[in-house]
């Protein structure tokens, strides 16, 4: 059996949205502690790595461990459907294998979603060297990152003893994005040695796309190594997690 | 361009050609053209006006407002004026088995003076109608219907209210059409319809998608649905409409694709990397099919003095587009062909049951003149795709043995391939599990 309720939608709306540019289809496990997700692109770029903890349902019944696969995509047109003061119901209806979501507004809005059979990806927890630690204002990457895509496609993430910095170059174009070390938008800067690695910038835009711009993202980064992003979700109780592996331009 | 600018003809074609040419028209190199008027400033093997007019010179005499003749069949609806559009039959002023004359699959043997001869051979009957009319009735559209849908070449009479105009008609994604004249009157024989298409036509809660799929699934030519989709007789009942033709050959090889797409989705990866290439009528084609997850990349090099670069550039104009595995937004800026060639890839792999990632690049060299629809895409790259690949293990060898073959510089490739820099300069994380990553580097 499975029920759960939270009264805000918005936190498993945002998180679908970023979730969905990358996984067309997702497994999720449901136990007594909360919900979960782990998944790889189709083309293993990038991994993601979702979880929130039943206390940040306000309804959480679970009777044992349940792994629900489920089409993001269509999952995303329910959800788009949701009003912003709607509480958001998920049931597991066992007679028809199906996910039902309901809105609870005004009125009660019902939806059943067939599930899908997906094999839970059993993934290793990559071990990366990373070299540098920085938290940053979501709203400072994602300005950095809308500002790399108008020059190209990738951008190159740094950091020094100095800061924080993008760059993006493409067609005789460049933009930069500088955070001096000390800005309150920066409350956190930890490094090893100084490194930098380039990135796809559509990646990483989806996957700010589930930050909320006065909330911190922490990055982690290393030479020429894959980042990762760790996003609070639900307040601080949740987190999302993605790992995106590194453009590197040989000659 | 006038008719009596046209006089200047006079000078190259003998005068037995020249009976019944009252104009030509020109699309995009036309002021080079007019200032040469055939002496091969272009730099062209032979001159594409003069081939024109040559063909189209030979259809021209002799022709008057009344046309008898097997409509192989053809129709065609035009994209000017829309909602109200032309639309017609077209046929040649002669009777027997013309269907090849309409038949783009079975094309990419034949010369180009072959098929700009039999397609200029086609008199095209026009009349305005709303677009409405599919679903609407009148008897005129009707006809168009019937014929669209029929089997076999159509005996048809057609009185035009002048004699047809010599114009020759090009295009980026039609096939070159003959001369034409508004219509007054239509009278056509019996037309024996293809039963499948005629349950299409009378099912009116199918949608047009479904019945495109529907009707490729039961082996009808890609070509032979995409003129059925020009006159309306697929869709949800009310909402029937005629289709410019050049809409709905984008239309159909867009909806044919995806749904081949959809399907190979569900197949392992290719074992190995892949080169095929096509010399043909002075292109060259080449693809490269990578052991991923779908994608899919297409580019084009117009070399200076071919169609769409008109002599005076400097190099070859390279033009491309791509999608990921989840598929692209918003239609390719290169246009039709992007689908045509999508089609014929995704046909091939749907075949095999594999799923790759595919790059798929075309180089137009000086000798191609004309230019002579999508079907030519989507017919070569079928083509390409029936030989026999070379298989490599590594996109390196892969691309070596590519680079050999190209005359454009690789990097100049890569330069405008998404989808090669993808593969090339984008690592997978599965790399630094496994620690190649490290390795790599040491190395």
């Amino acid at each position: 059996m499975l029920t759960v309720r939270m009264s805000d939608t918005k936190v498993w709306k945002t998180c679908m949205g970023a979730i969905v540019n990358l996984l067309e289809e997702a497994h999720f496990r449901f136990t007594q502690e909360g919900v979960s997700m782990r998944a790889m692109d189709p083309s293993h770029v990038a991994l993601v790595d979702f979880r929130l903890p039943s206390s940040a349902f306000e309804e959480y019944r679970v009777s044992k461990p349940l792994g629900l696969g489920l089409s993001l995509t269509e999952l995303n047109r329910v959800l788009s459907r949701a009003k912003s003061d709607d509480a958001l119901v998920m049931e597991h209806d066992e007679e028809k294998n199906r996910l039902l979501v309901t809105f609870r507004g005004t009125s009660s809005r019902k939806f059943s979603l067939p599930l899908l059979d997906l094999r839970e990806s059993e993934l290793p927890e990559p071990r990366l060297q990373f070299t540098a630690l920085v938290e940053v204002m979501a709203e400072v990457l994602q300005d950095g990152l809308r500002d790399s895509e108008t020059v190209g496609e990738n951008v190159r993430f740094r950091v020094t003893e100095e800061g924080f910095f993008m760059h993006a170059e493409g067609d005789g174009k460049s933009a930069e994005l500088r955070l001096e070390k000390g800005s309150a938008a920066m409350p956190k800067l930890k490094l090893e040695r100084s490194c930098s690695s380039m990135f796809n910038v559509k990646y990483l835009s989806d996957m700010l796309k589930a930050a909320d711009p006065k909330d911190v993202v922490t990055v982690h980064l290393g030479e020429d190594l894959p980042v990762k992003l760790d996003l609070r979700i639900a307040g601080g109780r949740g987190s999302l997690s993605f790992i995106l592996a590194p453009r590197i331009e040989l000659e | 361009m006038r008719p009596e600018d046209a006089h200047w003809l006079r000078e190259v074609l003998p005068p037995s050609l020249l009976e019944g040419i009252t104009g030509l028209r020109f699309r995009r190199s036309g002021h080079l053209c007019l200032s040469c008027r055939g002496r091969g400033l272009c730099g062209k093997a032979r001159c594409p006006v003069l081939l024109r007019a040559e063909a189209l010179a030979r259809v021209g005499r002799g022709l008057s407002s009344r046309v008898w003749g097997s409509s192989p069949p053809s129709v065609f609806v035009g994209r000017l004026g829309y909602p109200r559009v032309y639309a017609g039959p077209m046929l040649p002023p002669y009777l027997g088995d013309t269907s090849l004359l309409d038949a783009p699959e079975s094309w990419v043997e034949r010369s180009v003076e072959e098929i700009v001869g039999f397609r200029s051979s086609l008199v095209r009957g026009k009349r305005r109608e709303r677009v409405e009319a599919a679903r609407e009735g009148g008897r005129f559209v009707e006809m168009l219907q019937e014929m669209a849908m029929g089997k076999q070449p159509v005996e048809a009479e057609v009185f035009l209210s002048k004699k047809p105009s010599g114009f020759l008609t090009l295009g980026e994604e039609v096939p070159p059409m003959g001369p034409s004249a508004p219509l007054r009157e239509m009278r056509v024989s019996q037309v024996r319809t293809d039963e499948r298409m005629e349950r299409a036509f009378h099912d009116g809660d199918l949608k047009a998608q479904e019945a495109v799929v529907e009707l490729y699934r039961e082996g009808v030519p890609v070509s032979r649905i995409q003129r059925a989709f020009s006159v309306g007789v697929f869709g949800l009942r009310d909402r029937r409409r005629l289709v410019p033709t050049r809409w709905s050959i984008t239309a159909v090889d867009a909806i044919l694709s995806q749904e081949l797409v959809e399907r190979l989705k569900d197949f392992d990866t290719l074992d190995e990397y892949r080169v095929y290439s096509l010399r043909h009528h002075g292109n060259l084609f080449l693809a490269i099919l990578m052991p991923e997850k779908w994608s899919f990349d297409w580019i084009e090099s117009w070399f200076p003095g071919t169609t769409w670069n008109p002599a005076g550039a400097a190099s070859p104009a390279v033009m491309g587009d791509w999608e990921p595995y989840q598929g692209r937004r918003g239609y390719p800026e290169i246009g039709g062909c992007y689908y045509a060639c999508r089609l014929a890839v995704a046909e091939r792999l749907v075949e095999e049951g594999r799923q790759a990632s595919a790059v798929v690049l075309r180089e137009i060299h000086p000798g191609f003149l004309l230019p002579l629809g999508v079907w030519f895409v989507r017919e070569c790259v079928r083509k390409m795709l029936r030989g026999e690949p070379e298989k490599f293990e590594t996109l390196e060898e892969a691309l070596a043995r590519a680079r050999t073959k190209l005359t454009v510089p690789l990097e100049e490739w890569v330069k405008h391939s998404g989808l090669l820099r993808r593969c090339l300069f984008q690592r997978k994380l599965t790399e630094f599990w496994r620690g190649e990553h490290a390795a790599r580097k040491g190395a």
